[in-house]
């Protein structure tokens, strides 16, 4: 969860588990390699990450889908502006 | 027409341009390849047969994911008013086994100078979509999505 503000290094997320830093790390293993949090070293520490996007589920789907029709009218809106000038819109290709 | 707010979508918008103009963006290939797809993706080989059953394609050359065509079949034309078309259906109306599932309509009413426009997109259920999510046909879709932010402003 507190991945959510930002990458921290895997002690800092380990402190308050009590738990030892290989067993910790295990953990982490495991979420990385559901695609749920991705890891890489910096210095001597290891950055953690959340991946948001694997955590989108059904709910999110949809919105996908209308940004990407907001996005696509958008191209749309743009794209006869620059047909506006034209009295008969040829195809440009 | 009923939408279900769990699967789909209903997009409403006055566009400066006349019916007439934005139905040829929806209609003529060579006008649709120029803005389907955010940048840098590149919509080729359109094919629109403005006619119940005919086909309605798009390929588009995605940089670094391949190319992905999709078929579907056109339900219904009302020059500069209404089209119609659906991915569950291919040319000629013959189902299709592996499609994301959607229809789309693309309503325009004349509103002043310009059009009074609506796009709707009716999908699965959301049990029906799952299956194909978790065989990945999601990807056709939620692909240029993730782009979309970045390119709006360069378009």
């Amino acid at each position: 969860m507190r991945l959510g503000q930002g990458p921290l290094p895997v002690s800092v997320l380990a402190a308050p588990t009590g738990f030892a830093l290989p067993t910790v790390l295990r953990h982490l293993e495991v979420l990385e390699q559901a695609g749920l949090i991705r890891t890489e070293k910096r210095g001597r520490s290891r950055m953690c990450r959340a991946v948001p996007v694997a955590l989108h589920g059904a709910a999110d789907w949809l919105a996908a889908v209308r940004s990407e029709w907001e996005a696509r009218t958008d191209r749309l809106e743009a794209f006869l502006e620059t047909l506006e000038d034209e009295h008969d819109p040829e195809p440009r290709d | 027409m009923i939408l279900n707010p769990e699967t789909d979508l209903e997009l409403v918008r006055h566009l400066r341009a006349a019916p007439s103009k934005v139905w040829r963006c929806w209609t003529e290939p060579a006008l649709l390849e120029q803005w389907f797809a955010p940048k840098p993706v590149v919509t080729r080989d359109a094919k629109i047969d403005l006619r119940p059953g005919g086909i309605f394609s798009t390929t588009m050359d995605i940089p670094e994911m391949g190319t992905q065509t999709g078929d579907g079949c056109i339900l219904e034309v009302v020059p500069e008013r209404r089209l119609v078309w659906t991915d569950l259906l291919g040319p000629g109306y013959r189902p299709v086994g592996d499609a994301f599932g959607f229809t789309a309509c693309i309503l325009l009413e004349p509103e002043g100078s310009g059009t009074l426009y609506r796009a709707i997109a009716m999908h699965r259920t959301p049990d029906q979509r799952k299956s194909h999510e978790d065989m990945g046909f999601h990807d056709g879709w939620g692909t240029a999505a993730a782009q979309l932010d970045d390119v709006a402003a360069a378009l």
